[in-house]
C-alpha cells in the first residue's frame, strides 16, 4: 500500500511534539464530540488526553525522504490484547487523499482492511472509511 | 391576416464603449477585494489535488501513460514546495492584513506601474 508520493516513516523527534500537540488539538477541535465544548473545556482536558497518549502509545511520522523535517503527517497508535487501536491519524491538508495516512497504518498494521482496528478519536473521515477498513469507535480504551 | 409574425431582423447594437469614461485599472483594484496569500494557495492545492485525485485514479486502473506520469510527479513535487514554503506565509499575511485601504491601493499602484514599464521595456 503505497502513498502517490514517496514518504519516509520515522519516529518522532523531540521537534515533532509541538506539531503534533497542535495538529491533533486543531483538527480534532472540529469533530462532532469536541465542538459541542467550550475552548476552555476542551483545549484544558484535551491536552491533559493526548499528553497521556503520547506517553503509553507508539507513534509513526510521514515525511519527505529527502527532507526528514518536512512532516506530511502522523499516526499515534498502540496494540491492546493484540488489538491495534489508533488514537489518531493526522495528515496535512497539503498532503491529504494521496494514501499517506494508509500508508503508515498499513505499515504497522499489515492486515488493514481484514482485521478490526479500534479508534479513539472519530472524525468525518472516521464515518467515511469506517466500512471499507473494519474501523471501530471506541473513545474508552486507553 | 396570418397568424405568423414576420421576423424582424436583428440587428445588432454595439456600444461603443468611450474608452474616457471606462474605470482606470486604478479604480478596479480599488474595488476588487485584494485575494489573501492563504486563499490563493488553498485554491491552487484544491485544484493541484483534484487532477493528482483523477491521475491517482487512472494510475490504480494500471492505464497511466508516461505523460501522465510525469505530470502527476511534477504535481507532487509542487505540494511539496507549496508546503515548503508555506511556513513562511504567515508574516507576509500579516504584513498584508495590517496595510490599511490606502496603502494597499498605493502598493496595487506601484504594482501597476511596474508591469507598464516592463511592457515598455519589452516592446
Amino acid at each position: 500500500m503505497k502513498a502517490t508520493i514517496p514518504i519516509l516513516l520515522r519516529a518522532p523527534k523531540a521537534e515533532d511534539i509541538n506539531f503534533i500537540y497542535s495538529s491533533w488539538l486543531k483538527s480534532y477541535r472540529n469533530s462532532e464530540d469536541a465542538s459541542r465544548m467550550s475552548n476552555e473545556v476542551y483545549y484544558g482536558h484535551h491536552k491533559k488526553v493526548i499528553e497521556q497518549l503520547l506517553q503509553s502509545s507508539n507513534a509513526v511520522i510521514a515525511c519527505n525522504p529527502q527532507d526528514p523535517d518536512q512532516v506530511y503527517g502522523y499516526t499515534i497508535f498502540q496494540v491492546v490484547n493484540g488489538v491495534m487501536v489508533i488514537h489518531y491519524t493526522y495528515t496535512k491538508f497539503t498532503f491529504r487523499k494521496l494514501g499517506i495516512a494508509k500508508e503508515m497504518i498499513h505499515a504497522n498494521f499489515p492486515m488493514l482492511g481484514t482485521e478490526p482496528i479500534v479508534v479513539t478519536h472519530a472524525n468525518r473521515v472516521f464515518d467515511n472509511v469506517k466500512e471499507k477498513y473494519l474501523l471501530v469507535y471506541n473513545p474508552y480504551i486507553r | 391576416m396570418s397568424d405568423v409574425q414576420e421576423k424582424k431582423p436583428k440587428v445588432s447594437k454595439k456600444v461603443v464603449k468611450d474608452p474616457a469614461k471606462q474605470p482606470s485599472a486604478e479604480a478596479i483594484l480599488a474595488k476588487t477585494p485584494v485575494p489573501q496569500p492563504r486563499d490563493l494557495i488553498d485554491t491552487s492545492l484544491k485544484i493541484i489535488q483534484a487532477e493528482i485525485g483523477k491521475l491517482s485514479t487512472v494510475s490504480a486502473a494500471g492505464q497511466l501513460d508516461p505523460q501522465q506520469a510525469r505530470i502527476l510527479t511534477e504535481y507532487v513535487k509542487t505540494l511539496v514546495v507549496v508546503d515548503k514554503n508555506a511556513k513562511d506565509l504567515p508574516e507576509e499575511q500579516d504584513d498584508i492584513a495590517s496595510m490599511s485601504d490606502e496603502e494597499l491601493l498605493e502598493e496595487a499602484k506601484k504594482a501597476i506601474e511596474a508591469s507598464k514599464n516592463k511592457k515598455v521595456e519589452t516592446k
